[in-house]
């Protein structure tokens, strides 16, 4: 599989014949200026909302409904949506869908398993939340982890961004990586989430309409017979493109690989802090739970549009008779848009595109920042003001970005093919430690460290791109994407965490008190502290831990 | 059933129920996919660009509509039961007035 999100070096730009650049730079040129203008605007307005720490990591809990769904849909889509979903689309087809399908259970789930109630806690990231509920050394453990996998996944979309300006205007690599660096960093520095939540919202809009309206006359002139509507309109192309390329709408794979991937691409993101941290700027617990139709309506538009450029771009490839590079298929919804609609057109869509880069990448850098300067700071106990902490931010912001660049100049192989594959560490090593923290009294820190540290060494060790001679069995599109692994590391990761937290209770010298969270696991759920054990059977866990052994079995099997 | 068991199989059902709606598109066509085009789409794209993210809409629409406000308004009822025999409790001991953090609320 090849596509921006996995490509390990810049690819060079073909030699095909149809217009693969601009024409004429000027006006797509002003319009992406004009976004990057707006988005430094709404950071300089909303900079002198910035009086804290709550104020710089979750915009002051604030945010409304409407525009967190929005800010959510825009930060979890990313630049992979212009470029690397429509890419992985006319490769792997069907299955890919179904793999997107499933992030997009993300949402609901982060809100219903943990979102509300990590808000009512006033947590920042995941990582806030596990110094309460498990003490300093989990908590540095989980700043750790979303320090890494944040940076995993930033490093992408830096990349991308940089390869849109060094096709836009034929500047060296590493300028362009640069200047990409410099644009983001400055507008996430100068207002924090309360620039990037209404930034994030608008880049949503600037990334749907990018995608809308452009497919609309492409549709057309496809003959699609409800081109006004892209999202559904191209149904009678279906009897066309099952001629063209019959195996279009199989599934491919076996049931394993779809219930693999349930565990990485939906339970993933669950623990993903960038997402979590959008929930928790939420004006209220009650807003937290509205975000999540704004979300399910607008990313279902944006992902159903999506799907419709994928499917247009293969039509469109096989009526032509062209043969495109796979390192080229990223640039599919660019020479579609080139084809049919010019150069002006073209340039709002890259200015799409580069909305989805930013809004993603803001979330991962205040990310960072807040695992790095609260969690930390917190972790060890620091005499710290609340004032220098939100300095601390500031520095943190500019170091992530520093740091990221750095690396995305010569990135080693690994870090660059694995963003998706970070979602199957996150699953493994993040996810259990927040759910079922928020969902039992009898997890403890003890449970939480082992299942964490299993977790991310499981995925790491079957991990092609790190250990490539020892793997889960899986090959291709299934090892790369962490799958084989997280059959593993997902359920080896929940035993360890019940059985290691019900045994740590039966040791005397690990002091271990299951009352001891009663009043923070009563808060955070909204009931009273009337002295009252909650969440504090057992049998959940022993039930939930059952479980895992035949999925882990059905792992170890061979694929 | 008490309010936080019956929060924590609510909250089991409704994650179940949405995982369940979308991967719907992929049983179906791997057990057996169902012969037949929506919109002129074969059913199982259909269900996974649309009728799957409708779903999760209505399901997690039920779920805000019946199960959490109800959950609420018994967390409340719990929260004015302590709320009241605190205040039962300080007017028996002490004429002074209770500064209690009970009756709280962050919904």
């Amino acid at each position: 599989m090849s596509s921006w999100l996995l490509q390990t070096e810049v690819g060079e730009i073909g030699e095909y014949p149809f217009q693969e650049t601009f024409g004429a730079l000027l006006v797509p040129l002003l319009i992406l200026l004009a976004t990057f203008a707006l988005y430094y605007g709404i950071s300089y307005y909303m900079k002198s909302r910035i009086h804290g720490t709550t104020d710089y990591y979750v915009a002051g809990r604030t945010i409304g409904p409407f525009v967190n769904g929005s800010a959510v849909s825009a930060t979890w889509e990313s630049l992979a949506t212009f470029m690397g979903v429509i890419a992985l689309m006319i490769q792997v087809q069907m299955p890919f869908l179904a793999l997107w399908t499933n992030f997009l259970l993300s949402i609901p789930l982060i809100v219903i398993l943990y979102g509300q109630t990590l808000r009512r806690l006033g947590s920042f990231t995941p990582a806030t939340f596990c110094k309460d509920r498990y003490g300093n050394t989990m908590s540095m453990v989980m700043a750790l982890l979303i320090v890494f996998v944040m940076l995993m996944y930033a490093l992408g979309q830096f990349i991308g961004l940089a390869q849109i300006a060094e096709i836009l205007f034929g500047w060296e690599y590493s300028l362009s990586l640069l200047v990409i660096a410099v644009l983001v960093t400055g507008y996430v520095v100068i207002a924090g989430m309360w620039g990037v939540s209404y930034n994030s919202a608008l880049q949503f809009w600037i990334m749907f309409t990018a995608a809308f309206f452009p497919m609309m006359f492409i549709l057309q002139d496809l003959g699609a017979s409800a081109w006004y509507f892209p999202p559904l309109g191209y149904g009678n192309l279906s009897g066309e493109m099952a001629e063209a390329l019959p195996g279009f709408f199989d599934m491919t794979f076996d049931v394993k690989w779809y219930f693999a991937m349930f565990l990485a691409m939906a339970l993933g993101p669950v623990g993903m802090p960038h997402l979590a941290q959008r929930i928790f700027t939420s004006r209220d617990v009650e807003a937290g739970r509205r975000t999540v139709f704004w979300f399910i309506i607008v990313t279902g538009l944006m992902f159903a549009t999506i799907y419709s450029v994928a499917f247009a771009g293969v039509m469109w490839i096989e009526q032509q008779g062209h043969e495109i590079g796979e390192a080229d298929l990223d640039k599919m919804i660019f020479y579609l848009n080139f084809a049919f609609n010019g150069d002006t057109i073209t340039g709002y869509v890259v200015a799409g595109a580069v909305a989805g880069g930013l809004s993603t990448v803001s979330g991962h850098m205040l990310a960072i920042s807040a695992a790095v300067a609260n969690d930390v700071v917190e972790a060890f106990e620091l005499e710290v003001t609340d004032d220098r902490k939100t300095q601390f931010g500031y520095v943190s912001v500019i170091a992530a970005g520093l740091v990221i660049a750095l690396i995305a100049l010569q990135p080693p192989a690994f870090l660059v093919v694995s963003i998706l594959w970070a979602f199957a560490i996150s699953a493994a090593a993040i996810t259990p430690a927040i759910v079922l923290g928020v969902w039992s009294a009898r997890v403890n820190k003890y449970g939480a460290i082992a299942s964490s540290a299993v977790g991310f060494f499981t995925v790491l060790i079957l991990s092609p791109h790190a250990l490539g001679s020892i793997g889960a069995g899986g090959e291709g599109l299934t090892a790369d994407l962490g799958i084989d692994a997280i059959m593993i590391a997902f359920p080896l990761s929940i035993i360890t965490f019940v059985v290691v937290s019900l045994l740590a209770e039966r040791i005397d010298s690990l002091d271990v008190d299951p009352e001891y969270n009663r009043s923070l696991i009563n808060e955070m759920h909204g009931y009273p502290d009337d002295g009252v054990d909650r969440f504090t059977s057992a049998a959940p866990l022993i039930v939930l831990a059952v479980l895992m052994l035949p999925i882990l079995w059905w792992g170890l099997q061979p694929w | 059933m008490q309010t936080h068991t019956k929060e924590a199989a609510a909250t089991l059902g409704a994650a179940l129920a949405l995982v369940a709606v979308i991967h719907a598109g992929i049983w179906f066509t791997l057990f057996g996919t169902p012969d037949f085009t929506v919109l002129g789409y074969p059913f199982h794209y259909f269900w996974l660009v649309a009728g799957g993210p409708a779903a999760m809409y209505l399901l997690y629409w039920v779920y805000y509509q019946f199960i959490t406000t109800s959950i609420v308004e018994e967390k409340k009822l719990l929260h004015a039961e302590i709320d009241s025999t605190q205040r039962a409790d300080a007017d028996h001991v002490t004429t002074d007035g209770g500064d209690s953090r009970y009756g709280e609320n962050n919904e």
